[in-house]
């Protein structure tokens, strides 16, 4: 496996890295909390035009036609600048989904064309997560029963917000009915594509994790860098300076293996469970020391709404319990290893993990 | 930390230590350049050499003090040797002096990189 990205996915993640630095900023998601929905049109529109609600949808349905190895350093990207916005949802386990159907359900793929062209949105739920995040802005929501999805209106749903931490996050309770006309898969399929979300959920969030590690990170190197105390930067002390590398070792290492399972998703995607698991596992780690350290480094300013951190820092929390909290995860780890047919060992990193 | 669960973070950080070495060399192979992550592997390996050994002393429970040359030692007493012996051929036998020596140069590199 080749570990370095092509020169078209970092031209077009670099792109998409300017545009959401320049519109997406601490301000700009503090004013996004005054609002009703928390959410903005005018952005969603914006990421449309980019072709980011398309990346995953197939040529035929209007869209690029691109895996989840292109998307991942995009998701990385989106925790970064903690954008509000649901792409990852949208682009990363809701469109795959759909996609999925669209050949023998054409409200499917009629759906998946208008998520392309930023006509319609879509909210996912899933047995991982209580409540369904952004279903509040969306026309259609994905609901699992059982072994089986439907695919409701906004119409025939009544939603509850549940405040979060996180005042950007937006996540409800959603009361519905289960009737045959919704359901658009079941039995051994619809355990299959449940397994699946799970599994894009828990790699998008890994994915953004780590982008918010690395935030936090560079805040606090700046900040550390910045502030003077005995005449000296903070920062040249190594009581601080060994939390920022203590939190740089977790993120350099949990790289590769986000990449590796951003590659098994899209390669081998029935046998990505253990890689993913161990990406969100990583990640998680890496995020919830970088939100610990960072608070540490910066002293009780870090605890105060003022200072920008805590948008970063909430997120975190939130998302490394989000699509699968780390028990959960190693759990899953753990099954794997102890399978007599696991093939574990330093040959066996690349080729199928079980027999 | 449950045996378990330290077995699975061993695995979990090995496999990560092979999968960062890949990255490295398809960087290197691709025309890029050995930077920060010299420093960052050296923190990283040594406490995964640590916790390895840790875990498996843990498993051994009452045989794990037992030098090798003790006869109810069997085959596993490399693993305490390998946890503390001051033998000069295995390097790790420190691994916090190299922590101490790496970090500093992690976070000068960070900052670089990061502006």
């Amino acid at each position: 496996m080749d570990f370095t990205f092509s020169e078209d996915q970092l031209l077009f993640c670099d792109n998409v890295k300017k545009f959401l630095h320049n519109e997406v900023t601490a301000d700009s998601i503090r004013a996004s909390w005054e609002t009703d929905t928390g959410r903005s049109d005018q952005l969603w529109q914006q990421l449309v035009e980019l072709g980011l609600t398309a990346m995953l949808v197939p040529e035929q349905f209007g869209g690029l036609g691109m895996n989840e190895l292109d998307f991942v350093l995009l998701a990385q990207t989106c925790g970064e600048v903690a954008l509000p916005e649901p792409l990852v949802e949208t682009a990363l386990v809701a469109t795959p989904l759909l996609a999925a159907l669209a050949g023998q359900d054409s409200r499917c793929a009629n759906l998946l064309e208008k998520i392309a062209a930023g006509e319609r949105k879509v909210a996912v739920g899933h047995a991982a997560n209580h409540l369904v995040s952004d279903a509040h802005i969306a026309d259609y929501l994905l609901l699992p029963s059982g072994n089986q999805i439907h695919l409701v209106s906004k119409d025939d749903v009544k939603l509850t917000a549940q405040p979060s931490v996180d005042p950007s996050r937006r996540l409800f309770s959603v009361d519905w009915k289960v009737s045959e006309e919704t359901c658009i898969t079941n039995g051994v399929e619809g355990v299959g594509l449940l397994a699946a979300t799970l599994n894009r959920g828990a790699l998008g969030a890994a994915a953004q994790l780590l982008g918010l590690a690395e935030a936090m990170v560079s805040m606090t190197v700046k900040y550390t860098a910045d502030r003077h105390q005995f005449g000296k930067p903070i920062g040249s002390y190594q009581a601080l300076k060994h939390h920022m590398a203590n939190c740089a070792v977790k993120t350099e290492f949990a790289k590769p293996v986000l990449y590796r399972a951003a590659y098994t998703v899209s390669q081998r995607p029935l046998h990505a469970d253990f890689a993913v698991s161990h990406a969100k596992v990583s990640a998680g780690e890496a995020a919830l020391l970088a939100a610990k350290n960072s608070i540490q480094s910066h002293g009780a300013m870090g605890y105060t709404w003022e200072c920008d951190l805590h948008i970063w820092m909430k997120r975190a929390w939130a998302l490394d319990k989000f699509w699968g909290h780390a028990g959960f995860h190693k759990n899953r780890l753990h099954q794997w290893l102890m399978n007599p047919n696991a093939k574990i060992g330093a040959d066996k990193t690349f080729g199928e993990q079980v027999a | 930390m449950s045996i378990e669960d330290a077995v699975v973070k061993c695995f979990m950080d090995a496999e990560a230590y092979a999968l960062s070495t890949y990255q490295t060399a398809s960087r290197l192979m691709n025309g890029g350049k050995i930077g920060a992550e010299s420093s960052v592997n050296k923190i990283f390996w040594s406490e995964l050499d640590q916790k390895m050994h840790e875990t498996a002393l843990s498993i051994l429970a009452n045989r794990a003090e037992l030098l090798p040359e003790a006869s109810a030692a069997g085959d596993v007493g490399q693993w305490l040797d390998g946890f503390y012996s001051p033998s000069p051929a295995r390097f790790m036998r420190v691994p916090t002096k190299f922590n101490a020596t790496s970090l500093p140069s992690v976070c000068w590199a960070c900052r670089a990189n990061r502006g």
